[in-house]
């Protein structure tokens, strides 16, 4: 049925849209930025070229901040993935009292101030001599990365009834074989999901980098942060860009695998 | 009807508490191989406590449980070899049909070749080859619950455990599924142990019966056993209805006994069930489909009140002058006999059977 096209409906659209105007137009400025033919950052540029990517790909330090980023993202993800999965395991099967607190813990990195966090991993680095290396970030940002991944997994938990896990054993499965069989297809989506997300906190992280980072790992962000202090052209935009794209192109991916997940997963 | 393939089910004293609290007292029960045995009983009655004792889900305060000759009491449920068809049919949301019922063959590494062969021949019997294909959330109720079924029989189980599995599909699919559950354990011959609350369900389909009641059997036997004898009121009203005349036993002699009915105002004699006692109060159960309604006296006079026709039987209910009910049902309606008209009650003394409280 076609809705009526009364003063309210259109009174509601257009504060709709303009509520999406505030939310997406301050990000996506930058993106003319990126495309201007200047040697400074102005919006909207006079005049477009992609010189600003030409020059962002033939700069070996930014080449370097943007793979040593896709490094240090993919090995935190791998890591936050691995133990928040097994966190969310753990604390399903603990009484609700236990879990809520334990669940505090787990969540604590996304709830405390990054800086607090960033400072508190700066002396614990330095103490243990990690300070300056990749090491150093890759275990900073998986720590911030396990809260998305234990949300996510938890949630995605709530939805395995137990009773498939009776009907496997009855059938004849194993614990490890029900785990691989049925719990963790059907938990999968929300792995993934917790994997884009701590991925992406990871790729855009800034905070706890700019106190970890030494000159051999310096990640796009930190890169960036140094460039708008020294240089401000419009190569920064080119990084902003490049981060934006990603993002979206991972949330995009997400989506996909949950449609697909979804079209099977409910009835 | 095929040769037994399955084992028998055996409860040896077996009972069960929760916080202390009793459900299932200390219970013997033994289905035999190939045998569909059901466990009939209102909520709260333990029936499925114990069917998840015999899955193993549940570990029995006291008591064994024995398939074949093998004590499984301890054995965990993949070890059991039962085939369990649950109520919310419990299928892997993930899996499609034949995945589905291919699952049990699967872990338990039988080769390529014959489970494909297994799950055809389950698909097959359970009229699912079209959907094998089929995502499980493009399934309706019942197909579903044959999904179910058909997965259980595809793990070529001793025993099959069904937990009330028609619960959840309308009435007109339930009588349907009754008599395919029937037919797909007479051509399979595997032990069936059956639970549920529905009388008519048990009635249709099972070769005996086991009426639970607080935790215990209240009554086991066939179908037409529980209903032409039932040994309780409990019984007599629970499966199937009845007119229930209380009074106190006068006389107890070879299988019969004489109840004397205060709101009768007579005496009435009838088949006697165990556990009688002269001077003790019972009730005579009649089933209103023994009910005749004459012209005469009859046993007692009553006044119709209602007459409510239902297609291939009428019921009639009537008011009795001591202020108690009687329900009548007759296939061809009695002449003559209207709303608010008098009529003598009748039945034969042979139909009707007194019974403890």
């Amino acid at each position: 049925m076609q809705a009526r096209r009364t003063p309210a409906r259109v009174a509601l659209y257009m504060l709709v849209s303009l509520f999406l105007a505030f939310m997406v137009i301050p990000i996506l400025a930058v993106v003319p930025t990126a495309f201007s033919d200047a040697s400074y950052l102005r919006l909207p540029p006079d005049s477009y070229s992609t010189r600003w990517f030409t020059a962002f790909f033939e700069d070996a330090q930014w080449r370097t901040s943007l793979v040593t980023s896709l490094r240090i993202a993919v090995l935190a993800t791998l890591l936050s993935v691995c133990m928040g999965t097994l966190a969310a395991l753990g604390l399903a099967r603990l009484p609700p009292r236990l879990r809520a607190g334990l669940k505090a813990v787990f969540i604590a990195p996304m709830i405390l101030p990054v800086i607090v966090t960033g400072v508190s991993l700066y002396f614990v680095a330095l103490r243990v001599g990690l300070q300056g290396t990749e090491l150093a970030l890759v275990l900073g940002h998986s720590l911030l990365g396990i809260p998305f991944v234990v949300i996510n997994v938890e949630i995605a938990l709530r939805a395995v009834d137990p009773i498939w896990r009776h009907a496997a054993a009855g059938l004849g499965a194993s614990d490890a074989t029900v785990f691989r069989t049925v719990v963790f297809p059907n938990i999968l989506p929300g792995i993934m999901g917790g994997a884009v997300f701590s991925f992406i906190t990871s790729f855009d992280e800034v905070i706890v980098s700019i106190f970890l980072a030494g000159y051999g790992s310096k990640t796009l962000p930190v890169k960036m942060w140094e460039a708008i202090r020294l240089e401000f052209t419009p190569v920064i935009a080119v990084g902003a860009v490049l981060l934006i794209g990603l993002t979206v192109l991972l949330f995009g991916l997400d989506r996909l695998v949950r449609l697909r997940a979804g079209g099977q997963g409910d009835g | 009807m095929a040769e037994p393939v399955g084992k028998s089910l055996e409860f040896r004293g077996v009972a069960m508490a929760f916080d202390g609290q009793t459900v299932v007292q200390p219970t013997d029960l033994a289905a035999a191989a190939g045998e569909f045995l059901t466990l009939l009983g209102p909520s709260g009655s333990g029936k499925s406590t114990l069917l998840n004792i015999a899955a193993g889900y549940l570990d029995p305060t006291a008591g064994t449980v024995r398939i074949g000759d093998r004590d499984v009491t301890t054995v965990a449920p993949r070890h059991r070899n039962i085939g369990m068809v649950f109520q919310n049919y419990a299928l892997f949301p993930h899996l499609n049909v034949r995945d589905n019922v291919g699952y049990g063959p699967k872990v338990r590494g039988v080769a390529r070749a014959e489970r494909d062969s297994r799950i055809a021949e389950a698909l097959e019997v359970t009229q699912m080859g079209p959907f094998a294909n089929r995502p499980i959330q493009a399934l309706s109720g019942g197909q579903r619950q044959r999904v179910a079924l058909a997965r259980a029989i595809a793990a070529r189980p001793d025993v099959i455990l069904m937990d009330e599995p028609l619960g959840a599909l309308d009435r007109q699919l339930r009588k349907q599924m009754q008599l395919e559950i029937r037919r797909l354990h007479e051509s399979t011959g595997r032990t069936t142990i059956y639970v549920t609350h529905d009388q008519e369900e048990a009635l249709v389909m099972s070769d005996r019966i086991a009426v639970l009641q607080d935790g215990r059997i209240a009554q086991i036997g066939t179908p037409e056993a529980l209903y032409n004898r039932p040994d309780s009121r409990f019984i007599s009203e629970f499966l199937g209805e009845s007119n229930v005349i209380e009074g106190i036993v006068r006389e107890v002699s070879g299988g019969s006994a004489v109840l004397e009915a205060d709101t009768l105002g007579t005496r009435v004699t009838a088949g006697a069930a165990e556990g009688l006692v002269v001077g003790a109060p019972a009730a005579c159960v009649v089933r209103p489909e023994h009910v005749r309604l004459v012209a005469g006296l009859g046993r007692v006079r009553g006044r119709v009140r209602e007459r409510i026709f239902l297609g291939e039987i009428t019921a009639y209910r009537l008011v009795l002058p001591g202020g108690g009910e009687f329900w009548s049902r007759q296939m061809t309606p009695a002449e003559g006999i209207t709303r608010d008209s008098e009529a003598g009650i009748e039945w034969a003394e042979e139909k009707a059977r007194i019974v403890p409280l």
